[in-house]
């Protein structure tokens, strides 16, 4: 092979990696925020605190296993009352619906979601000093 | 005499007396524990349903020996088999550290003994997570955890007691609070191995384009030396 041919040919693998990299950024646009709003259906929602509510019809383990298939959680938390996914700028938690038919899937964003959730994500995802108002968790190693 | 005696003795001693506690330790520090069997009795007091979990580890490294790890909504460290613990839903798992020097690989097998009318089994605990490597690797603990958390959940979802409602902030957090450590991109998270293949490719052809351009230079300077005159074969004149 000619040097002239070995460059075209690093140039056309050059081409193709951008193409890829282009391919994969555009093809995984979204969150798991979008996920969310597209698949279940809008209970309520408030654009200033970024909170929104969903129902599903499935199970909450179902519901809660079906958005970590999609969106990988970086954490996740089970509960009794509830699953709790972690992502980098959102929290998820999937619930049992009004008299336990379905799911309630909340959605917030990180710095809310804690706070909304304190009682079970408290000193888990973040700092605990000590309980806050309506206190039930604590944290790994906190005890009660 | 004496000194070779107190040196074998020190040396039995040494191989015979194991450098970790007589039994292996339980996956649950105190803390977690309780933390667990008050979870527990939260859910028994919506679903009166008692809870539980029992965890034998088998540690075959050294003498570590064996522990029970077990609690109950009735506290650390209850018998979940108790009759006062009735009717129950108790999380049960064998697991088995093998010794180092064995080819055998670390076991875990899980099980959910059930009072109630309906019998789940450990295929059911895995929509929720729950998996036996899980109880291997190093958060056994959180896995632990969330395996006898997900029981209340289960029996709910089995329609066999309403589901345990949940609790929101109602007040305030302390200000300092904050989440922290959100464990970076959830597309890198997600779709990563597709933006490392794409980045490979074009770190090839990144590569090859250099290693071009090198052997192209290579070829060019190459004509200029075949012609240099003390290349030139020498031959004296007849």
């Amino acid at each position: 092979m000619t040097p002239r041919n070995h460059r075209i040919g690093a140039i056309a693998l050059i081409l193709v990696g951008i193409l890829a990299v282009g391919a994969v950024t555009l093809g995984t646009r979204g969150s798991v925020r979008e996920h969310v709003g597209d698949t279940y259906t809008l209970v309520s929602s408030d654009n200033r605190t970024r909170t929104a509510e969903y129902s599903a019809k499935g199970k909450p383990s179902a519901v809660a296993a079906s958005i970590a298939s999609k969106w990988k959680p970086s954490e996740r938390l089970t509960d009794p009352s509830g699953f709790f996914l972690r992502y980098r700028n959102d929290i998820v938690v999937v619930t049992a619906g009004p008299e336990g038919q379905g799911s309630r899937i909340h959605v917030d964003d990180e710095r809310r979601g804690y706070t909304r959730w304190y009682p079970y994500i408290g000193g888990y995802w973040g700092t605990f000093s000590g309980p806050g108002e309506g206190f039930r968790g604590g944290g790994p190693g906190a005890g009660k | 005499m004496r000194r070779i005696f107190l040196a074998a003795v020190v040396i039995v001693f040494a191989l015979f007396v194991p450098a970790r506690p007589a039994s292996a330790l339980p996956i649950l520090d105190p803390g977690d524990a309780v933390e667990l069997a008050n979870t527990l009795a939260d859910a028994t007091e919506e679903q009166d349903v008692c809870y539980g979990w029992v965890v034998k580890v088998d540690d075959q490294n050294g003498f570590s020996g064996t522990s029970v790890d077990r609690g109950s909504s009735l506290g650390p460290d209850t018998d979940p088999f108790a009759p006062a613990c009735t009717p129950s839903v108790v999380f049960v798992a064998d697991i088995i550290y093998t010794s180092e020097l064995s080819e055998a690989v670390d076991t875990a097998t899980i099980r959910v003994l059930s009072t109630l009318a309906v019998d789940f089994d450990a295929n059911d605990l895995k929509k929720f997570g729950v998996s036996e490597s899980a109880l291997l690797g190093d958060n056994d603990d959180r896995a632990l955890m969330a395996a006898v958390s997900a029981l209340p959940a289960l029996v709910a979802e089995a329609g066999l007691a309403p589901p345990v409602p949940v609790e929101e902030t109602t007040g305030t957090i302390p200000a300092a609070d904050r989440p922290t450590g959100a464990g970076g991109s959830d597309r890198l998270r997600n779709y990563g191995a597709l933006y490392f293949l794409a980045g490979l490719v074009l770190a090839s052809g990144a590569g090859w384009l250099i290693y071009s351009l090198v052997i192209a230079s290579s070829a060019r300077s190459r004509p200029v030396r075949a012609v240099r005159f003390t290349d030139l074969p020498h031959h004296d004149d007849p």
